[in-house]
C-alpha cells in the first residue's frame, strides 16, 4: 500500500490512522538499506524509528498534526543539520559538522516530517550525470546502466524507487530538474531567492535554489507550502482553462532526440485536451541564456573553493577541479558583464515569451537518458561537451531565475523516462504545480520502475 | 610558468600539483577564454546590450520579487 501512495497521500494516510509513522519509516528504511542503487550516504534508523514512536503518540494524544506528520524523507547531503555530518558529496567535507541547521530542514522538522538519512549527490553539486569520483555512481532506478543525472542524484532516485515519498535537492543548473527528468518523478526549481539558502551548501549564490523531488505535483505543492509557509495547494484542481501554453518550437530547441520532440507534441495536446490554449513559441536566445549562466556560476563557485583549491588540490575529483580552474580563470569583467546582463535578458523574457503565455513548454533535456558508460567524464576534454548538453535546455533558466517544473512526458523506447519542462513567470511556482497536477492526472505517466522493466537499446 | 593560465593560478596560490594538471589541459583553458570573450561580444551585439552597461545588478533582483 505505502509504495502506491504520493507523499501527499501517505501524509493522509498517516493523518487517518491507516499507517503509522512507524510503520511508513519502517518501510522506507528498509527499501533504503536493501539496494544497489547507491542512493544513500548516510542512514540513522535508530533516530528516524525513535522519531516515528513520538510521532505515533503524538497523534494518539490527539495533539495537531503538520502536514508532513510522520512522512519520512531524506535529502541531498548538503543541507546542514547542527553537529551531523554534511558531507556534500566531496572528499574534504567528509567530516565537516556544521553548527547551524538549515532553515529548510527545520520547516520540514516543524510540520512532522522525519528525516532517515542522507542522499548522493555530485561532489559539490558540480555535475548533471550522477557521477562522483569519492562515492561511486548513482544508479538510475530504471536501467542500472543508465544515468541518474544530477546534481541531485539521490533525491532523483530515491524517490523514483519509492524509498522515500520526496526528497529535497539543489538546482544551479539543472540539478533538480535533470535527475527528475532522468528518473521519472517531479522535480521544482523555484524562483531564485523564493527559498531561503541559510546553511545549505552554496555552489553559485547567483544561481543557486534548494527545490523538492516528489512523485507528484501536488506532493511538491505540499513540500513548497511548507518550505514557503505560504499556499501553494488551493488552486491545484482548477481547470487549465484560459491559461496559454507556449510549446518551444522546435528550430529554437536545438538537435532534439525525435522521441523528444514525439512526447512534447503528445504532452502539448494532452494540455489541450485539458483545455489550454497551445501556441507555437519561440524561444531563439535559449542557447544565450545557457552560455551566460556558465560565466556567472563558474566564477562564484572558484572562488567559494578557492582556499580548497589551494590547500587540498588533490582531494577533489578531476571532472570537479578541472571546472573549477575554468571558473577560475575567467576574468572578472566578464563576470560582472554577464551578471548585469541578466537584467536585461529577464526583460526580453517577461516582455517577449512570458507576455505571450502563461506557461512555456519545452523538454528537459535534449538527448535520452544516455548510458554511464557514454556520459561519466572523468575530466578530460569530453567533459564540457557531455556536461553542456545535458543542461542546455534548464541553465538559461536558471540564468533568468525562473521557476521551472520537470514532470515525466513520455517514454523511450528503452522504457526511460522523457521529462516535460514548464517554465514560469517569477513566483508561479502554485501555477506550475497546477498544470503539472493536471497533466499528471490525465496522463498518468509517472509509473514506478520497480513495477516496469527498462531496456539497454 | 610560461602559461598565462600557470600565472595565473599561480598569482591566487594554488599549488604546483593543481597548477601541473591545468597545464595539462592548457588547451582547454585557452579555449574557455576565447569562448568566454567570444560569448560577451556575442552578447554586446544583441538589442538589448545598452542595459549591459546601465543595468544595475540589484534590477534583476527586484524583477524576482513580488
Amino acid at each position: 500500500m505505502i509504495d502506491n501512495l504520493d507523499l501527499v497521500g501517505l501524509a493522509e494516510a498517516i493523518a487517518a490512522g491507516d499507517i503509522s509513522a512507524e510503520q511508513a519509516t519502517a518501510a522506507a528504511l528498509s527499501r533504503a538499506q536493501n539496494n544497489h542503487l547507491n542512493a544513500f550516504v548516510r542512514i540513522q534508523p535508530e533516530a528516524a524509528m525513535e522519531a516515528a514512536r513520538a510521532a505515533d503518540q503524538h497523534r494518539a494524544a490527539g495533539q495537531p498534526l503538520g502536514p508532513l506528520h510522520g512522512v519520512p524523507l531524506a535529502h541531498k547531503d548538503m543541507f546542514y543539520r547542527a553537529g551531523q555530518i554534511t558531507g556534500c558529496g566531496s572528499k574534504i567535507r567528509q567530516d565537516f559538522r556544521p553548527d547551524q541547521t538549515c532553515t529548510l530542514l527545520s520547516a520540514l522538522d516543524a510540520a512532522g516530517a522525519i528525516e532517515i538519512g542522507q542522499l548522493h549527490m555530485a561532489e559539490f553539486a558540480m555535475g548533471p550525470t550522477g557521477h562522483n569520483a569519492h562515492l561511486g555512481r548513482c544508479q538510475n532506478p530504471w536501467l542500472p546502466d543508465a544515468i541518474s543525472g544530477g546534481s541531485s542524484s539521490g533525491s532523483g532516485t530515491s524517490v523514483a524507487a519509492r524509498i522515500v515519498a520526496g526528497a529535497l535537492g539543489s538546482d544551479t543548473g539543472g540539478s533538480v530538474r535533470l535527475p527528475a527528468s532522468f528518473c521519472g518523478v517531479v522535480g521544482l526549481k523555484p524562483t531564485h531567492g523564493r527559498l531561503t539558502p541559510a546553511a545549505m551548501m552554496p555552489l553559485s549564490e547567483s544561481l543557486d535554489t534548494a527545490g523538492p523531488l516528489a512523485t507528484s505535483s501536488r506532493s511538491v505543492a505540499r513540500l513548497m507550502s511548507v518550505l514557503t509557509g505560504e499556499p501553494m495547494e488551493s488552486g491545484l484542481n482548477l481547470p487549465l482553462t484560459g491559461l496559454t501554453i507556449g510549446v518551444v518550437v522546435e528550430q529554437d530547441l536545438g538537435d532534439c532526440a525525435t522521441e523528444t520532440l514525439t512526447a512534447l507534441d503528445e504532452a502539448a495536446a494532452a494540455l489541450r485536451d485539458l483545455g489550454a490554449t497551445i501556441i507555437a513559441l519561440r524561444l531563439p536566445a535559449l542557447d544565450h541564456y545557457a552560455a551566460m549562466a556558465g560565466l556567472v556560476w563558474a566564477p562564484e563557485a572558484a572562488a567559494l573553493h578557492l582556499d580548497h583549491l589551494r590547500h587540498r588540490p588533490q582531494d577533489f575529483g578531476p571532472q570537479v577541479r578541472n571546472r573549477l580552474l575554468h571558473g577560475l580563470s575567467m576574468a572578472a569583467t566578464t563576470y560582472v558583464q554577464a551578471r548585469r546582463l541578466r537584467a536585461a535578458d529577464l526583460a526580453e523574457v517577461m516582455a517577449g515569451p512570458l507576455a505571450q503565455c502563461d506557461v512555456i513548454a519545452l523538454p528537459v533535456c535534449r538527448i535520452l537518458t544516455p548510458l554511464a558508460q557514454h556520459a561519466d567524464a572523468d575530466g578530460g576534454p569530453e567533459m564540457d561537451q557531455i556536461i553542456g548538453g545535458l543542461s542546455a535546455l534548464t541553465r538559461g533558466f536558471s540564468y533568468l531565475g525562473l521557476p521551472a517544473l520537470s514532470t515525466p512526458m513520455g517514454y523511450d523506447p528503452r522504457g526511460l523516462p522523457i521529462g516535460l519542462q514548464l517554465v514560469g513567470r517569477p513566483r508561479a511556482e502554485a501555477l506550475l504545480c497546477r498544470v503539472g497536477h493536471a497533466f499528471e492526472r490525465a496522463t498518468c505517466l509517472i509509473r514506478n520502475p520497480l513495477l516496469t522493466t527498462a531496456q539497454p537499446s | 610558468m610560461d602559461k598565462p593560465e600557470n600565472w595565473l593560478f599561480c598569482a591566487q596560490g594554488i599549488a604546483p600539483a593543481c597548477s601541473e594538471q591545468a597545464a595539462k589541459d592548457s588547451a582547454r583553458i585557452t579555449r574557455h577564454w576565447q569562448a568566454d570573450r567570444a560569448l560577451l561580444d556575442h552578447a554586446a551585439a544583441r538589442p538589448n546590450a545598452a542595459a549591459l552597461f546601465d543595468t544595475a545588478m540589484g534590477a534583476f533582483d527586484r524583477m524576482l520579487k513580488p
